[in-house]
């Protein structure tokens, strides 16, 4: 029991740190793209210590409620994925349509505290990250599926086992259309740009955060860097190989983050329903063309 | 024992007419109580597999027709949930019948209705099935409608659509005893199976037939209109009855009737079409679900209406269950037959909670609504479980049968299957996350200041049925042991659970640890917010409002709260492609009707002489085809 | 007059350590109605890069710790200062920028705007100049940063401390915005 309770902690703090450590690189990252030079790499622990440093305010119980559920959300799904080498239980090695679901618990948590806070903006922003996902959805459903077929098990471990043996066994190599689909609903999914309509900070006052202060806000703030640790994760697990080595294994999800960055960088941002416009034609079609050909 | 039950339910119902309006709760605390000894009465059959009961009707030359019941697996545990559920759908009606005007007609309908419902259940052949049925299709009508102008239009598509689908139904059982001579389903089912052998297009016409009355109560494409229409207009309470329980029936037939045909087609037929390993008819009728699933989760999407956008995702979790159960795998059946059980659990819970809402504030429109959760938490509190439970949240019942369909789609790969059946999940999550923002969150609009929680009898059936769902969440075992059983008396192979975990070829899951993880989480994150500096309560409209000061503003509540038109631009979307609508088909077909009918009867109406020549020429015709075919 | 000076209500102890992570992470509202919001972009932007030090703009008063006044300030842009203001979470930080603030710059004599911001809002720092340079900017975040790490920028305790004061003084300039002619009920 104290061991399991030890490997849980172990995991959440992991992600936490590892999240917010990603997005002060990725801060860093997009500044260098953009020609200047940002604050430095751990900008993102001072961030979330002074928010918990601060006074606050909330509207009712329901929101203090589900910006909890909303982190916790969050962490329990971490608690079921990979982590390079290490898993908190033995027997369920992450499955993948737990993992799916439980994240959306995540949402469901933040949805409703932000929306019992009363502010229009902030439920605007709610209902379009709801329709946005329900674009990403998509494409991401079908990779999953096609690796599903392709391993016969729905356990990410088991998926990370079947691509040892060196850079050719990796998915991202056999399954390349599929691997380009991912990339794409992970770019909605961390809700980057072109994808960020939810969080349009001058049209509907920053989404779903309008009426987020103090520790509410860093609630916020680890939910996405564990958001970043979790949903880089599974797709380095799904189509990189996963590792045996932790370093290794933070090392590919950073890579693939600062990828997602990258493309933040340089894109404007879509109406939110074209984005499902374009989530159901574009990436949609590359996964199920890849999965046509498994089949076949 | 049965029968006598029965009777005793009907005479209770009967008496209870004579109660005066005044004393209208005795009558319900009488119908809970008649419910309740019901419910431990099928309780006490749990174990007694084939204990049956018959009652001659009549008997024709040699033939005798008789009500037969019998109890089997399958009967038990959807008889045991339905009546159960009914007991607290009537613990709820106490004290929210009280004053309601057109109740006492209700209520007695509404305990014959259960009587069939369990009749339904535990009928052993196809007439006495067929016999109960129309009675629950007759009696349902008038509890729908009690006399109310905008329900009786509302009851018409339901009350149309019943008749037919019952009537197609009855050609297919006449069909069959014509052949098999007898109602006993299970040698009905390997008559068909031979007729599939024989005559293969008779024998996919008397599918057909069955497979219409079925879907017809189902609300399955492309019937499916009917649920919005008459779970909106429905008394309250009774919505939660028509939602919960009363659209099981067609599943519950297709699991009786038309899955042992297919599996049996799938296992030895040498003629019919496969397609993934079963027969094509079963995987067209999958996707007839899939695809039911998706339509009626864009209209709930679209729905403005709280009772409506329920009745729609009645409809959406219909649809995923007769996927799941027509890919015919023995997870698949399972994982179907799990989620109609839940499905009965949270949508009850679902519609209760609305109903209280709507109790206290006699609206129903949901951008009228708002802020409700903070003067209602138990009635929120219930949706909000139920609405986890909908959209497959774990550590709640829904996710538990959602995971068994996906596993059954997954390795009996139907990958597009199990894509849609995806999309319309999380469709699902955005619509009742909407419904819960309208009603429950966002701003109080002030003249729902003074609205206080429902009663507390009204609160007890909530109570029991969040922990139903909490508990069903946490030990699935207790539901899919009983579900294995049903499997077994079904010759098919049986799925590996526990009474925490379920197995698949894929994966597993132990149901205790995912909500002890997500307790745990839970408990991280709460030391994390008492680690922060305090926060302190402001009111709904101390709020972010570009610096305008409210008050001054004249901005109230009612303005602050965003929830009509909700998801216009994703509406929007769709505006370019032709819309086909089903209702406005059914009004042209009923405009048809009428016009034929107004034909007809000014041709038999205009004068008595024409009237008696079609009358005579019609029995004339009759003598004459009886005649030939003779 | 003020009841308290800064040197009574200075932070303490745990908040000291506080203090340095609240430096190095200022976020800021800025209020741009006067001129001085146009010096804002060069700063935030690659040529000085305010980023360096944390600071970010913000999208509502909830999330930020900074209020910045850019330049002059009508009375009526006053009212929805100080909401804006007490909206804002403590700790909370006042920059008032340019000369307009201190002393009514050019609008010295105007009948329509105030003079001193500092009697109505507790001012943590006033950059002076018209309008100050991106450079004066920065120069002044430093300074606020350095206060703030001895504890010496309270000016939100300050405004606890004498909230009948400033609400006597923004009653008595605030009444001019009440319209003349009332309009029968």
């Amino acid at each position: 029991m104290v061991n399991i309770m030890l490997r849980f902690l172990f995991a959440a703090f992991t992600s936490i740190i590892m999240g917010l450590l990603f997005m002060g690189i990725g801060r860093k990252f997009i500044a260098r793209i953009r020609r200047h030079y940002a604050g430095p790499f751990y900008q993102s622990f001072i961030d979330v210590i002074k928010l918990f440093s601060k006074k606050s305010i909330s509207h009712n119980w329901i929101m203090d409620f589900g910006v909890m559920m909303g982190f916790a959300g969050i962490i329990a799904t971490i608690i079921f994925m990979p982590i390079g080498p290490f898993n908190v239980f033995s027997q369920m090695q992450g499955n993948i349509i737990i993992i799916i679901y439980f994240m959306t618990i995540g949402y469901l948590g933040m949805a409703m505290g932000v929306a019992a806070s009363g502010n229009p903006n902030a439920t605007i922003g709610i209902a379009r990250a709801l329709t946005l996902m329900l674009g990403y959805e998509i494409p991401f459903v079908l990779t999953v599926i096609l690796l599903v077929f392709a391993n016969n098990s729905s356990l990410l471990q088991v998926m990370v086992v079947n691509q040892q043996g060196g850079f050719m066994e990796w998915n991202a190599i056999r399954y390349p259309f599929a691997f380009l689909a991912a990339l794409i609903a992970l770019q909605g999914m961390l809700g980057e740009q072109p994808f960020d309509a939810m969080i349009a900070p001058s049209e509907i006052a920053s989404g779903p955060m309008v009426e987020l202060s103090g520790k509410f806000l860093g609630f916020g703030f680890l939910q996405h860097a564990a958001q970043i640790f979790l949903e880089t994760g599974i797709i380095v697990n799904m189509f990189l190989g996963g590792s045996q080595n932790f370093f290794i294994f933070f090392a590919k999800q950073l890579a693939l983050y600062l990828l997602t960055v990258a493309v933040s960088g340089i894109f404007p941002r879509y109406r939110f329903e074209d984005a499902v416009k374009f989530f159901w034609m574009a990436p949609t079609a590359l996964a199920a063309i890849q999965l046509i050909i498994f089949i076949i | 024992m049965i029968l006598y039950s029965f009777l005793f339910a009907l005479l209770t119902a009967l008496l209870s007419l004579f109660i005066r309006r005044e004393y209208n709760y005795i009558r319900w605390i009488l119908y809970s109580a008649v419910l309740a000894s019901l419910t431990f009465l099928i309780y006490t059959m749990n174990g007694l597999w084939g204990y049956s009961e018959s009652f001659k009707l009549l008997s024709v030359g040699s033939v005798d027709f008789s009500l037969n019941f019998k109890v089997t697996p399958l009967s038990w545990l959807f008889s045991f949930f339905t009546t159960g559920l009914s007991l607290s759908i009537s613990l709820f009606s106490i004290v929210k019948n009280r004053h309601e005007e057109s109740e006492r007609s209700i209520g007695f309908f509404w305990l014959i209705l259960s009587v069939c419902n369990i009749a339904i259940f535990l009928s052993a052949d196809l007439l006495t099935l067929f016999i109960f049925w129309e009675a629950m299709t007759f009696v349902s009508f008038f509890v729908i409608s009690p006399g109310w102008t905008k329900s009786f239009k509302a009851v018409n598509y339901y009350f149309i659509l019943s008749i037919l689908g019952a009537f197609a139904m009855l050609v297919g059982i006449f069909f069959l005893y014509s052949k098999s001579a007898t109602f006993n389903i299970e040698s009905n089912i390997a008559q068909l199976f031979v007729l599939y052998e024989l005559n293969s297009p008779q024998a996919i016409f008397i599918t057909l037939m069955f497979v219409l009355g079925f879907f017809t109560k189902s609300a399955l494409m492309p019937f499916h209109i009917w649920p919005a229409e008459a779970h909106s207009e429905a008394p309250d309470d009774f919505s939660s009855y028509l939602s919960g329980i009363m659209i099981k029936y067609g599943l519950y037939g297709s699991i009786l009737f038309l899955v042992p045909l297919f599996v049996f087609i799938s296992k030895f037929s040498q003629t019919q079409p496969m397609s993934n390993h079963i027969p094509l008819f079963s995987h067209i009728l999958a996707w007839v679900g899939a695809i039911t699933s998706v339509v009626a989760t864009f209209l709930a999407v679209k729905s403005n209406d709280m009772k409506r956008l329920a009745a729609w995702s009645t409809v959406g979790n219909i649809g995923y269950a007769a996927t799941s159960i027509f890919i015919l795998s023995s997870m698949g059946v399972a994982g179907g037959i799990f989620h109609i059980i839940n499905h009965a659990i949270f949508k009850t819970a679902i519609f209760l909670s609305l109903a209280a809402v709507k109790y206290r504030t006699h609206e129903r429109e949901m951008h009228r609504l708002g802020g409700l959760a903070y003067k209602m938490p138990v009635t929120f509190l219930t949706f909000l479980l139920g609405i986890i439970a909908a959209a497959g949240i774990p550590p709640l019942n829904g996710y538990a049968s959602k995971w068994m369909i996906y596993q059954s789609l997954l390795s009996g790969r139907f990958p597009f299957l199990a894509t849609m059946i995806f999309l319309s999940s999380t469709g699902a999550f955005m619509y009742l996350f909407r419904a819960l923002h309208s009603v429950f969150l966002g701003q109080l609009p002030s003249k729902f200041d003074d609205v206080k929680e429902v009663p507390f009898l009204m609160q007890i059936p909530m109570y029991i049925l969040m922990l139903l769902m909490v508990i069903i969440g946490i030990f699935p075992g207790t539901v899919l042991l009983p579900v294995n059983s049903i499997l077994k008396s079904m010759n098919m192979e049986e799925i590996k659970v526990t009474y925490t975990t379920m197995y698949s070829m894929l994966s597993s899951v132990d149901a205790p640890i995912v909500f002890l993880v997500f307790a745990g989480s839970f408990a991280f994150a709460f030391i994390l917010y008492l680690i922060g500096k305090p926060r302190r309560h402001v009111e709904l409209l101390d709020n972010y409002t570009a610096g305008q000061d409210p008050k001054e503003f004249g901005l109230t509540r009612e303005m602050y709260h965003f929830a009509l038109k909700f998801y216009e631009p994703f509406e929007h979307m769709f505006d370019k492609y032709p819309r086909t609508n089903t209702k406005e088909f059914y009004d042209s077909f009923e405009r048809k009707i009428n016009e034929t009918g107004s034909f007809i009867k000014k041709f038999y109406s205009s004068s008595p002489r024409s009237a008696v020549y079609i009358f005579t020429l019609s029995i004339v015709l009759i003598i004459i085809y009886g005649w030939l075919v003779w | 007059m003020l009841l308290t000076s800064t040197n009574e209500i200075k932070d303490n102890g745990m908040e000291r350590i506080l203090n340095f992570f609240r430096k190095k992470s200022l976020w800021m509202l800025h209020y741009c109605t006067g001129c001085g919001a146009v010096e804002l972009p060069p700063t935030m932007t690659s040529r000085w890069d305010m980023e360096r030090f944390g600071m970010g703009p913000m999208a509502t008063p909830r999330q930020a710790d900074l209020l910045l006044i850019t330049g002059y300030l009508s009375v009526k842009s006053l009212k929805r200062v100080i909401y804006t203001y007490e909206q804002m979470q403590e700790p909370k930080w006042v920059i008032a920028f340019g000369s307009c603030p201190i002393n009514g710059g050019i609008y010295y004599d105007s009948y329509s705007v105030i003079n001193r911001l500092a009697l109505y809002m507790p001012v943590d720092l006033s950059i002076e100049g018209c309008m100050p340079r991106p450079e004066a900017i920065i120069d002044g975040f430093t300074k606020l940063m350095k206060a703030i790490e001895k504890g010496e920028a309270v000016g939100y305790k300050k405004y606890r401390e004498n909230y009948e004061w400033y609400k006597a003084n923004q009653r008595n300039v605030l009444e001019r915005t009440s319209a003349v002619l009332k309009e029968e009920a």
